[in-house]
């Protein structure tokens, strides 16, 4: 190869070019099953993305199509980092955090993105995303106990966690932060269609069990809604929180 | 010496002979000649058209031996001795185009030599005789009776007297070569002396081509023709003649079969047959300057300083038509070097500058605008583009946005079909790309820097706006080679075109 060609081929080697699809370096990844407890009429549109639960608004990252036919698998790739609007202080820090969880909706209009009004479907029953962001030490230290006259700290890192229900319980202030919860990876965060009072997680600990609808149901009598309303007032018995006037309704005929 | 005339215009039809000899063929180590013969053959059609010479009494010898050239030329001595005892004049022309040297004439195997050459044309008992040697080294001949060369362009009146003599007009001087030229397609010096003997050398305007005018029309052109050649020629002449008035050699009103163009403007001009049996012209004449040429489609060429211009006439026979540089158009000064007008340059550079279009150079990436400059260098068998381009463009997925900048260099090479004003062309290019993409995202993408390599036809066409300017629309689709993040390369298919201005700045 002369030296007159050989500049162009070692410019060549000197890195890819990425193509118009290309999202950007992969962030995260979240995959699982999605299955159904129960027969439910679906348009062909079903998809899975990732909510960042906080306030009203509900930023949601990326989307993925889901087959209709149960089981199915699914897997959805994070490119993004949440959005400012996401984040929020754990109580027990001064870190800010974001927390999210997959849900499967109905892209009614087929615009490949969640538009508010179109129906949450399903969701996961235990598990969730965490999102620690950049910090000065590379952790956080969320507790430190005595173990066997040793002390522990449970630390978080910076970057993505899936995580069990039982660390929002904890990063909630509501039970003990465990070491082992925080390194409690979840290896698949399967997801359920059905309706939302089937996975009720405060999950931005306000103390409102549902956090991206508030859709009531048509069939009060669903013993799951049931459990849902019976956790959900003992949090708020002012009824400051969606559907409270079902719930209400609901305690008044029980026996 | 001294010039002087033959009067023969004041006897009853002189005799005009001609024994004309062209020989091609070399000796020993010496390339062939082109067009010699051809140049010998030229000369006869001019001496019978317009020289007064009959058919008959014209002798064409192609590559002849020397014993040949002798015995026509003993044979033209009986004939002349039979007409001046007839009373009448004679007058012997001998003309020779081939190889020779300071001593001979080469006559493919066999050589002539010049002392002897002389001589027998000496013996030839006509009251003129008129040698025309395009040769190399021919000057020699000059020398033999110790004639000096002089400026030939005057003429002193006191200096004439009878008629009677030798002419010796030589194609070099001593020691100097005489060339050929493929661009006259004949002997350089014999070029310029027919030129001038079909009316381009009648400075008087009189209608009639005499030896001296002739031998300054010859020798002028000559020297212009190889003045930027490795070696110039000089025509040489000895005139021994004694007369009053200067020889006639053609009259162009003596044309029975050619026709008669009429420059308007003065300056030289190019003549070139479309029938492939006549021959190229150049001629260099003052306004109002007139040629016999054959009939037929003739296309006339003008150099002038900015441009070459370019026309047609038709010509009938026995007609007559007038040209002039108002009715010519300019030949693009690119087009001059392709076709191989210019016989002074052998190249020419342009620069040209433009917007173009170029397809997507990744899947699902709009096409984008670019600006492209260049340049490029016209040669006689194919032009060499040099391009330089360069362009933007953005796009959003769902993701980020992506701003990829692309900068190009592009080496080509078009065949151009020159007709006219309009030039289509076909040719191939090579290009390299450097490109930069960057992104805006709420995630994390690292900008990348790769190379893309470009290979494909290209189709173009350009239209002449100047002599010196053009507009030149070309495009092709290009195969893009380039590496993917994943480390595979993929190759592209990526249509491009570009609207360019072009001006030639040498």
């Amino acid at each position: 190869m002369s030296a007159r060609v050989l500049p162009f081929f070692l410019l060549m080697g000197c890195g890819g070019l990425a193509g118009a699809d290309w999202r950007g370096e992969r962030l995260f990844s979240i995959s699982g099953d999605v299955l159904s407890l129960e027969p439910v009429d679906l348009s062909g549109n079903l998809r899975v993305a990732l909510f960042w639960a906080w306030n009203e608004d509900q930023p949601v990252e990326q989307s993925v199509v889901v087959e209709t036919s149960f089981p199915a698998h699914y897997q959805l790739d994070v490119y993004a980092w949440p959005p400012e609007e996401a984040m929020f202080t754990a109580p027990w820090s001064n870190v800010e955090l974001a927390i999210g969880v997959p849900l499967l909706y109905d892209d009614a209009d087929d615009d490949g993105r969640y538009d508010p009004g179109e129906a949450l479907v399903g969701g996961p029953q235990e598990s969730g995303v965490l999102y620690v962001p950049p910090l000065d030490d590379g952790e956080v230290v969320i507790d430190e106990q005595l173990v066997d006259g040793r002390s522990e700290e449970a630390t978080l890192t910076s970057g993505f966690h899936a995580v069990t229900n039982d660390l929002q319980s904890a990063l909630c202030g509501e039970v003990a932060l465990q070491p082992e919860l925080v390194r409690q990876e979840v290896p698949r965060t399967d997801l359920y269609v059905g309706p939302f009072w089937i996975h009720f997680t405060d999950w931005n600990c306000d103390q409102v069990l549902t956090e991206w609808t508030d859709a009531c149901p048509t069939d009060p009598g669903d013993p799951l809604f049931v459990e849902f309303c019976l956790e959900q007032a003992q949090l708020l018995p002012d009824g400051s929180y969606p559907c409270a006037d079902v719930c209400a309704e609901l305690m008044d005929t029980a026996p | 010496m001294i010039v002087a005339a033959l009067a023969l215009g004041a006897h009853a039809a002189p005799l005009r002979m001609a024994v004309l000899v062209g020989s091609n063929q070399g000796r020993g180590a010496e390339a062939d000649l082109l067009y010699a013969e051809r140049d010998a053959e030229r000369m006869a059609e001019v001496l019978t058209e317009l020289g007064g010479f009959d058919a008959e009494d014209v002798v064409l010898l192609r590559s002849p031996g020397a014993e040949r050239v002798t015995d026509v030329l003993e044979e033209m001595g009986r004939r002349a001795s039979w007409a001046r005892s007839q009373g009448d004049e004679a007058m012997l022309l001998v003309y020779y185009s081939g190889h020779a040297d300071a001593g001979a004439l080469h006559l493919g195997t066999t050589d002539l030599p010049l002392p002897a050459f002389k001589r027998a044309v000496e013996r030839v008992d006509a009251d003129v005789r008129l040698m025309l040697v395009d040769a190399c080294q021919s000057g020699e001949l000059t020398r033999l009776k110790g004639a000096s060369q002089v400026e030939p362009f005057t003429i002193h009146a006191e200096d004439r007297i009878d008629s009677e003599g030798l002419v010796i007009i030589t194609a070099s001087s001593p020691g100097e070569d005489a060339q050929e030229s493929d661009r006259l397609e004949g002997g350089v010096f014999t070029h310029h002396l027919l030129a001038g003997l079909v009316g381009a050398a009648d400075s008087s305007g009189d209608g009639a081509v005499t030896l001296t005018e002739a031998f300054r029309y010859g020798y002028e052109g000559t020297l212009r023709s190889t003045s930027s050649a490795p070696v110039v020629q000089h025509p040489s002449y000895a005139f021994d003649l004694r007369g009053s008035d200067d020889l006639v050699l053609t009259r162009l009103d003596g044309a029975q079969r050619a026709a008669r163009l009429t420059f308007a403007d003065g300056g030289t001009w190019v003549l070139l047959p479309r029938d492939a049996r006549a021959e190229i012209l150049e001629v260099t004449v003052p306004p109002g300057g007139s040629v016999a040429v054959a009939p037929g489609e003739w296309t006339v060429r003008r150099r002038e300083p900015e441009a070459l211009l370019e026309g047609r006439v038709d010509l009938e026979r026995g007609g007559s038509a007038t040209v002039s540089r108002a009715e010519l158009d300019p030949v693009p000064y690119g087009t001059t070097v392709r076709r191989g007008l210019d016989e002074g340059r052998h190249a020419a550079l342009a620069l040209s500058a433009g917007l173009g279009v170029v397809g997507p150079t990744l899947p699902e990436l709009p096409s984008s605008p670019e600006l492209v400059v260049g340049g490029r260098m016209d040669l006689e068998p194919v032009s060499l583009l040099l391009r330089v381009h360069g362009g933007h463009v953005r796009h959003v997925n769902e993701a980020l946005t992506l701003d990829q900048d692309r900068a190009g260099v592009d080496l080509g090479a078009v065949k151009w079909m020159d007709v006219g004003r309009f030039a289509p062309g076909v040719g191939v290019q090579v290009g390299a790309d450097l490109v930069r993409q960057r992104y805006q995202t709420a995630g994390t993408a690292p900008d990348h820097v790769g190379a893309v390599g470009r290979i494909g036809p290209w189709l173009g066409a350009e239209l002449l706006a100047s002599g010196r300017t053009s507009l030149s629309l070309g495009g092709g689709v290009d195969v893009a080679l380039y590496r993917e993040l994943d480390g595979g390369f993929t190759a592209q298919p990526v249509p491009h075109g570009s609207l360019q201005g072009v001006v030639y700045v040498r």
